[in-house]
């Protein structure tokens, strides 16, 4: 007697209709939680990093002396 | 009896638990939707009062190359070529680097340093990356004399935006708000290497490596004071061959701590 006193308690402790709705209840909530962190994130939180280019050329030519040396050579061959 | 009545207080007795859950969930609801519409607002009217939620903006601009030209360099070993963007006259042919020449689309005479300007709206920290160092920036077999270094100016290339530059050297003193490169209020940094002068009086040349060189923690931001700008000094080994020569760099901006 005891026992099914028990069980008919556990059963009448909480309607099933009171258990669904709060389990859609939560679940709304902690969708709505995850979507208000994440929205959060994209506009406040995140420190997103800029970056540019920039360059340095320069050219080097050949000497005076260089240019000289090579005709000489190339007038040597030819003689 | 005995349990029928026992179940009655049971339920008496939880009944209020379930209301108390349900109303704190319901509290949690009515939180998570004010949290929501208040980020979604962008401005709304309290008693005259506009409220407007500015979001932060990190950017950098780069708005100068530097173009040394074309030149001949020297062949003896204790006369090396030397050649800055913070040098009034260059060796032989080389830019001279003492007037301002034109914008970046300008291939043929940018020889003012590279100016990196803050464009958006939050102090930000200015990190530098060479593509190259020395021995990478060279082709010499010996690099015997070769170096590469560069320094960091407060302001613009122009070297009229901040009061420090119009002030010249000798009068940093006039306070750091007056600089585009300001204190870090976390870190107590600023410019980096720190102590150059303003038109070379005295530069802290410093080598260029590979490694990201954090130039400047705390940029300022606006129409003023909001630029540093980056000089470079070169010496060229006696046996660098003949060619072009060139090295990138990318300047990494992120909101200041």
């Amino acid at each position: 007697m005891k026992e099914n006193n028990i069980k008919s308690l556990v059963k009448e402790d909480i309607p099933k209709k009171t258990v669904l709705v709060l389990l859609v209840m939560t679940m709304v909530i902690v969708a709505l939680g995850i979507w208000t962190v994440l929205d959060r994130m994209n506009y406040n939180q995140i420190n997103p990093k800029t970056s540019a280019g920039g360059e340095i050329k320069i050219k080097i030519l050949p000497s005076t002396n260089e240019t000289v040396t090579t005709q000489q050579n190339i007038n040597t061959v030819e003689g | 009896m005995g349990t029928t009545e026992s179940k009655t207080e049971e339920k008496t007795n939880k009944t209020p638990i379930l209301k108390v859950l349900v109303i704190v969930l319901l509290l949690a609801v009515v939180g998570i939707f004010f949290s929501v519409l208040k980020d979604k607002i962008t401005g709304f009217v309290t008693q005259g009062n506009v409220e407007v939620n500015v979001q932060a903006l990190s950017s950098l601009s780069v708005n100068s190359n530097v173009y040394f030209g074309n030149g001949t360099i020297s062949n003896d070993p204790a006369n090396l070529t030397s050649i800055s963007t913070e040098e009034g006259d260059n060796y032989g042919e080389f830019n001279n680097c003492s007037v301002i020449n034109g914008g970046i689309n300008d291939t043929g005479r940018d020889c003012t340093g590279i100016e990196v300007e803050n464009n958006g709206n939050v102090y930000i920290n200015v990190t530098m990356d060479a593509l190259n160092n020395v021995s990478g920036f060279f082709s010499s077999q010996t690099l015997t004399g070769a170096d590469f270094t560069f320094a960091v100016l407060d302001g613009n290339r122009t070297k009229n935006e901040t009061a420090m530059q119009i002030m010249g050297a000798g009068n940093e003193g006039i306070g750091p708000n007056n600089a585009s490169c300001q204190i870090n209020g976390n870190t107590g940094t600023s410019i980096s290497p720190s102590g150059s002068y303003l038109n070379g009086s005295w530069m802290n040349w410093t080598t260029i490596s590979t490694n990201p060189y954090a130039i400047c923690s705390n940029l300022s931001f606006g129409d003023g004071n909001d630029t540093i700008t980056v000089e470079f000094n070169l010496t060229f080994p006696a046996d660098e061959p003949v060619g072009l020569k060139s090295n990138s760099f990318t300047f990494t901006g992120a909101q200041a701590d």
